[in-house]
Order: structure tokens, then sequence, then C-alpha cells
């Protein structure tokens, strides 16, 4: 039997206590024995989670929902589950707009969740110290929380004359270092890839990427803990920077 | 009610041949009874629901070789019976887990389990196929009257119907929260 707009003003009313009497026998036995009726309740559910988890709810709604839906551990564990959903979804969103409309900038910015822009050419210590003709630029980044409030700020490279990129992950404050790391770049076309990690220390660690692997765009290198027992866990925030050349 | 009585395999195997003579189709038609006899009990804000739903089967299962003449959906059968149960259950003098909560916290939250639960849901979106984590996180973009527009033209896309795509994707968050349920359980504790 198709469903109609009726039907999920039912669901609506049956999850957030709104049906009695017959009206919910009747409800209760379609329950048992539809289906697809059993099915888009499950997914009315969701939609109703991810609604309080959003706010979008109205205080009457929000005042039933407290009341009758959130009357199980069961259903507990879906409000967290809806509300970490909708804090990934935010974060891939901004992150795309981020891809698509961060306008460069070379401006410093003094915050913590800011990238710090330091760009030191050491061609020639390179050159003196390795006695290799190898040109390394290097930077150091720090990590970047990713909001929808404010476009994040991401540091600008020039690789043309530059064999390797070296770019020092500054470590967020209060972190306790890990055994090991590894990083992954992105591309603003969703392309990740590993990348070397060559040293770490407990404030920093440092990946180094060869410059002809690099080409114009934005970049966002993510940091992954690798603990003593193999566990591994991202580190928070996102370290950004733009290839100009 | 009778606490002391257990499900024993032949009482069980007696419910399964009342279900359906073929055993495979009544071991789905058990699962499909039970699982929604909890969500009942759980719109009638019953904490212990699977408990409930488990006595309204065994009462059944009791009386499954006096049914044989029995006409009709067999699932409504459980529902008069789970009515019962629900109603003794309310009826019991200790019994407060079918009220609600007297107070319930629903804006607390634990940093460190929100940290660690963004992980874990990183890692398991990481682990579907690819065609349902994007259908995933499409369907889940937008917010407010812009969902709705955008399910809309999602659903034309993949050239199904809304609700089959809400479906979908409720089936898809059904994996991945047990896929985060696991994942937590390995977290290291700190």
């Amino acid at each position: 039997m198709a469903l109609n707009k009726t039907d999920h003003d039912t669901f609506r009313h049956y999850l957030l206590g709104g049906l009695a009497g017959e009206d919910l026998e009747a409800f209760e036995k379609r329950l048992l024995t539809d289906d697809e009726v059993f099915e888009e309740l499950l997914a009315a559910e969701d939609d109703l989670v991810d609604e309080y988890a959003g706010g979008q709810l109205s205080k009457n709604e929000r005042d039933e929902f407290e009341k009758h839906f959130l009357s199980t551990p069961e259903r507990q564990h879906d409000l967290d589950f809806a509300r970490t959903l909708q804090q990934f979804i935010k974060q891939k969103t901004t992150q795309e707009k981020y891809w698509r409309e961060v306008p460069a900038s070379q401006a410093y910015l003094p915050r913590v969740a800011a990238a710090v822009l330091i760009i030191s050419v050491i061609a020639a210590l390179a050159y003196f110290y390795f006695r290799t003709p190898l040109r390394i630029i290097a930077i150091t980044l720090a990590p970047t929380v990713i909001t929808r409030s404010e476009a994040p700020r991401a540091t600008e490279v020039n690789l043309r004359e530059a064999d390797l990129l070296e770019v020092f992950l500054r470590l967020p404050e209060g972190f306790t270092p890990a055994a090991n790391y590894r990083a992954e770049l992105q591309n603003e076309l969703g392309k990740t890839k590993t990348v070397s990690v060559t040293s770490q220390d407990s404030q920093s660690v440092a990946v180094q990427i060869p410059a002809n692997e690099l080409t114009r765009g934005r970049y966002i290198l993510k940091l992954i803990r690798i603990d003593a027992d193999g566990t591994e866990r991202s580190v928070s925030g996102s370290y950004l920077f733009i290839v100009n050349d | 009610m009778k606490k002391d009585w257990v499900l024993t395999q032949e009482a069980l195997d007696g419910l399964f041949d009342w279900l359906s003579q073929d055993r495979q189709q009544a071991a789905l038609e058990y699962e499909k009874i039970r699982r929604r006899l909890i969500r009942i009990f759980i719109g009638r804000k019953c904490y212990v629901a699977e408990e409930l739903a488990d006595e309204t089967i065994n009462r059944v299962t009791v009386k499954v070789t006096n049914l044989t003449e029995y006409q009709g959906d067999k699932a409504l059968y459980f529902y008069a019976v789970a009515n019962n149960v629900y109603r003794e259950w309310l009826r019991e003098p200790t019994k407060t887990d079918c009220k609600p909560p007297m107070f319930l916290v629903v804006n607390a939250s634990d940093p460190s389990g929100e940290q660690l639960r963004f992980e874990c849901l990183d890692r398991c979106l990481r682990e579907l196929p690819e065609d349902s984590r994007d259908l995933f996180l499409e369907y889940h973009r937008e917010e407010k009257q812009a969902k709705v527009k955008h399910r809309l033209r999602l659903a034309a896309e993949y050239g199904i119907a809304v609700n089959a795509l809400r479906i979908r994707a409720h089936r898809i968050r059904i994996q991945l929260k047990q896929c985060v349920i696991n994942c937590l359980e390995q977290m290291p504790v700190h």
C-alpha cells in the first residue's frame, strides 16, 4: 500500500506520543503487519532525531520529543549518533566550500585556530649541508578547525624553483604525542594519498612531498596518530595550504 | 506472569511450525514479529521493551498447540497478547520502567566521547562502498526546506521514489551505527 502525506504525519504523531486509543491501536497493528509501514517508521525516526539534533523542531515538538521519544537508552544512542553525523556533515560541507570559494590570503592570523604562514628558502643551506642540488621549501602549518561560520585561511606556497616541499605540522595545544604518525594529503578533487612522515617531536610532525607531485591548487593535510598498540586515530584539525605555482 | 517458564527448543520448534511450514520462513517471521513488538513497546515508553516482547512470544508459544484452527494474521495474535502483557506490567506495584523518566538530561554531552564518535564515524564511512557513502552523505547534506527539495532531486537522480531513497539511507545508517558501536568498543580507554 503506497504511503501518503497523512501516513507521514501519523508517523510523526506516533513518534511524539500523539496517538492514543483506537488510532494508536490501528497504527500499531499496521506496524506489525505491513513491512513498508514498519520500515518507513524507522526512517521517520531518523528524520525526527536529525531534526531535533539540528534544532529544527518547534518548542512543543521538542518538549514531546524529550518526553516521549527519548525514553529509552537506545534512542539516546540514536541522538548521539545524529549529533555526530551532523558535525561530520557540517565539517565536510565547509571543507568543500573551502575548495570552491576561499580566497587566498597572506594575512598572518594570531589566533591559535588559524594557519601560521612561515616560508623560508633553504636551498643554499641544503646544498652545502647535503652536497646535493635539492631545493627544499619549508612551511609550518597549525591545525585549523573548519567551521561553517568562518572561512578557513590557508597558507600559500610557491614551488616553482623547488624540488621538495617540507611541511612542519604543529600539533594541537595540550596534545599527547603519539608513538608514530602517518599523514594523508587530499587535493581539490578529493583524491587522497599518503605522504612521508620524516620526523617528529613533541611539538610538530614533518612531512615531505616532492614538488612535482603538487600542482596548482588547494590541499588539506590530515594527520593520523599511531599509538604503541597500533591503534590509529585522526588528530583534530586540518592543515591547509595552497600551491600557487 | 510465568517468570519461571523457559523457551525450550521443542517449544520454539512448535512456534515455528505454527508460523510457517517452511522453517527458514518461520525464522524470518519470528524475527520480524519480535523486532516489531520491541518497537511497539518502545513506542509505549517501556525501558524493558525486549523483555516484554520475549514474554509475549513465550505466552504465544505456550498456547500454540491450541491455535491450530486460528485464522487470520498471526502477527495480530501476538499483538493481542502483547496488550495483556503491557497492562499486567503497568499494574505491578514495583514497576517504574514503563513510565517516562521524571528527568531526562538531553543536552549533556561528553566532549571526549563526541571526539571518539567522530573518529569512528569517519572510519566507518570510509569502510562503506563508495556509492553507499555518497548516497548517505548527499542525503544528509541540506537542512530545513532545502533538505526536502534536495532529496527530491537526489531521488530523481537515482531514479527512485523519495520514500525508497529514505529507506536506503536508513539502511546505510543502521550499518554505520553498528560500525560506530563496534569501533567505540575497540577504542582504548584513557
